[in-house]
Parts: C-alpha cells; structure tokens; sequence
C-alpha cells in the first residue's frame, strides 16, 4: 500500500473501464460461467444465450481491476455474434490488443476472460447439449489451465490464512 | 520484527539474513495490529541480536505499547538493540527519545511533507553499527560522501512546520480523519474497517475495506473524481498476494482485495473530506453494480 505507481493503461482499457458493454446477469441464460475467484481479486462470470450454435447475446460480471473488467467488456463485444466454434479461436492475446495492448502484469485478465469464455463452451456441449463436436479439443487450452492454475493455487493459499469477520458496520 | 512492518524494513531484513545465516523472526500480531508484550517475551532470548518494531503501522495506523514492548525485550536479553521504523509516527505522534528507550530510530522527509530523497537514522552514542555504504567516511559518518544539502535543508523545514502547532496540528487530522470514516461507514454499506480505532490509531489513517469491489478498480475509479488513495489489493502490487499486514492482522483474502487507504494531511480543508465524501459512495456502488458479489435484492 505504499505509493503504486499509476498503471499505464490505454485510453482503450480506460474507455472500456468507465463504460462498459453488456454488464449485468442475463435473464434468459443458456449458459453461464465463472472463472478465477474472489480470493483471487480477479473474477469474471459470463453469461451467454445460444441459438444454433451461433451466440446471440452475452453479458459479463466483474470482480477485479480496470484491466480485468475491460477484458470481460470486450469479449463480450467480441464474441456477439460468432458461432461457438468461430468464438473458439479467441486467444488472450486477441484480447489484449483489442485493448490497445495491456501491461504484461495485466496480462492474467485476458487469460482469465478467455478462460471463462471457453469453459462456457464446454460447458454448453457438455451439460445443455449433451454432445460434444469434433472440434472442441479435448486437451486444455493454455487460457484454461492457467484459469485453473491460479484458482488453484489461491485454494491452497487461502486454507493457511485464519480467517476473521472484523468491525462491521451496519447499514 | 512484527509481521506488519514496512516492506523497507522486511526484505532487507530477509537479504541480510540470507547473506549472513541469520535468521529472521516474524512476530505474529492481533486483529488489530498490535503486538502483545506478553507474545513478544516468548520470542526474544539469549540468541536474538536485533528487535525492530515500529511506531506506527504505515497502512492500518496502529500506534505500538512501545514502551511495554521495549521493556518486556530488555527484560529477556539486556543485549538486544532496539529499532524502530517512525516514518508513520513522525510529526503525528509524540516522540520523546528521553522516556522512549531505543536504540535506533528511522524517520522519514516525505512523510512529513518533506523532499524525497532523505531520512534519518538516529543511532544511540552506545551503538556501533557498520556502514552499508561505502565510500569517504570519516570516523563518526555512516554515510559517505557529500551531505544531500538541500535535500536536508528541505526536511529541517518540513520538520519546523510540522512542529510548529504540534498539537493543534494532531487534533486538526483527527477531527478530518474521524470526519471521513464516519461519513464513509454512514454512507456506505457492507464496509469493513482495518485497524484500531480512536487515540490507538494514527491521526491521519483511514483505512477501509469495501465488500464485493476490488481496490485497484476503486483506485482508478477514485482517482477519475480527482480523489487520490493506494489499495491493499494483489492487482495493485505482487502477483495474487494481497497486502501482507491486512492479512497479518487475519483479513480473508477478498476484504484485503477490498481495501483502500485514505491518508489526511494539514493541508486538507474540511471541503475536501466533504468532497470525498460525495464522490465515494457513488465509486463503490458503479463497480457494486459490475460485481458478481453483490448480494442482490429478490
């Protein structure tokens, strides 16, 4: 907590940041997804609606830094629109120059929105379709192992601090 | 060391002790951030060289029983030298080296609104201790080379007007500093407060952690209203870890994220806490709005 120095975010993050696209929970969702944690400082829940393959609608929730809730807003934006599979080939880095290009510590917030994005999919075939195309690669793409990485290891961190509630105060 | 200290105080402590086969020893801290006398007994023996606590803790404001602390460790081993780090007491709580016994003390320019650049380590007439630095030292220096003149000249001010009205000076930051965290705990829902409160809190240090937001986000946000705070959250410094005192003082990982801390100086009017005051609630609640965490109303 000492002087931090300000980060140097692109007027694109900075944009995304103080207005951001499609925020909120959707109502006729069908498909949902989180990833990290709020143990993390960093997590996203994406919601999305399907029609034939195609994504029609998608909405995001944020729980972390500018960066993070930039990344969630322009995927979002990103992924309108396209089939699964087209959304599919979205890398963190697509994410992170869309953005104007993000610092490299900010890096883990596009990893972490492709990793929603992608384990939505999974999720859409596996439990809601009930099939599972050809194309979808059964092995772990990097955004989603490091998603899990991370969710992961703030697990392990987390079960060694005692927790405490604190003063509250009421309202 | 207490578990609190400054990051400045830490890693060199670690460096060294790495360097020489030293080990270095974390007194763990209550909820509140003070270190228990009774705790700190059972840490000190035969074998400890160095005990180094501060004032005043430089995020949550806890002012240290340092003369209990002080008396319990001499008490154990009479051979132990004694620093503390009074960047955050200096210019906000009294100091007085006639009934504080201690070996060392560090203070710092910046903190009292001084030039950056220049502190001071006061070093008791009976301590020998060597120099870090290298260079044209002469038998009393510890630090080579040609004085930093202006730098030094800009602290002696800084140290002049803050002395100057001492206590009315205190009392101003406490009545700006109480001002703002009742207005924030009034106005604000689901807000957590890190540290002591009262006369066992640093004058000027407000420092609150605000449910289901994340502090960078609060920070960037704050700043956009011309409000300036820093933030306990891991975004904000090291990958994933939080600020280490909050969790020393046992906050669960998110409130840490959460925190935000507000520093009030002299030169702050009652307008601006005023200002603050307006702007803050309508930050938290545009990125309450965003959040997944946020319980919402059925």
């Amino acid at each position: 907590m000492s002087s931090r120095i300000p980060l140097p975010y692109s007027p694109v993050v900075l944009e995304y940041f103080r207005n951001p696209k499609n925020v909120g929970r959707m109502e006729n969702v069908t498909v949902q997804s989180t990833a990290g944690s709020p143990a993390c400082g960093d997590m996203i829940r994406l919601y999305l609606r399907i029609e034939d393959d195609l994504i029609v609608e998608a909405t995001f929730e944020s729980y972390g830094c500018a960066a993070n809730i930039a990344a969630a807003s322009i995927l979002t934006e990103m992924i309108k629109g396209k089939t699964l599979k087209e959304a599919w080939e979205i890398k963190w880095n697509d994410i992170s120059d869309k953005l104007g290009g993000l610092p490299p510590i900010k890096y883990h917030c596009s990893i972490l929105a492709v990793g929603a994005l992608k384990r939505a999919i999974r999720t859409y075939y596996n439990e809601v379709r009930k099939e599972v195309p050809d194309w979808l690669p059964k092995n772990l793409s990097t955004e989603e192992k490091q998603t899990m990485e991370e969710e992961e290891l703030i697990e392990r961190m987390y079960s060694r601090v005692p927790k405490s509630s604190g003063a509250e105060s009421g309202k | 060391m207490s578990s609190i200290e400054h990051l400045s105080v830490i890693f060199p402590a670690q460096f060294v002790s790495e360097l020489l086969g030293l080990e270095v020893i974390k007194v763990p801290v209550d909820e509140e951030g003070f270190v228990d006398p009774e705790v700190l007994k059972y840490y000190v023996d035969r074998d400890v060289g160095l005990v180094s606590i501060q004032l005043v803790n430089h995020e949550i404001g806890t002012i240290q029983k340092l003369r209990d602390l002080i008396e319990v460790v001499r008490d154990r081993n009479p051979d132990v030298v004694f620093h503390t780090d009074a960047s955050d007491a200096y210019g906000r709580v009294r100091i007085d080296l006639r009934d504080l016994d201690v070996d060392m003390m560090t203070l710092s320019s910046h903190k009292i609104h001084g030039p950056r650049g220049v502190g001071v380590l006061y070093v008791r007439d009976d301590v020998r201790i060597e120099p870090i630095l290298r260079g044209q030292l002469s038998v009393e220096k510890l630090w080579p080379g040609v004085e930093l003149t202006p730098l030094i000249a800009g602290f002696r001010k800084a140290v002049e007007l803050a002395f100057n009205n001492f206590e009315e000076n205190v009392k101003y930051l406490t009545s700006l500093r109480d001002k703002l965290l009742n207005g924030i705990l009034n106005s604000v829902s689901d807000v957590v407060l890190n540290g002591p409160s009262g006369d066992e809190r640093a004058p000027d240090n407000v420092n609150v952690a605000f449910k289901y937001v994340e502090g960078e986000a609060l920070t960037i946000e704050l700043s956009g209203y011309g409000v300036y705070v820093s933030s306990g959250s891991a975004c904000s410094s090291r990958f994933l870890e939080p600020s280490h005192v909050l969790l020393a003082i046992g906050r669960e990982y998110e409130l840490a994220h959460g925190s935000i801390l507000f520093k009030v100086s002299r030169y702050h009017k009652g307008e601006d806490i005023d200002y603050a005051l307006e702007v803050l609630p309508k930050a938290v609640d545009r990125l309450r709005t965003l959040s997944p965490l946020t319980p919402r109303r059925a």
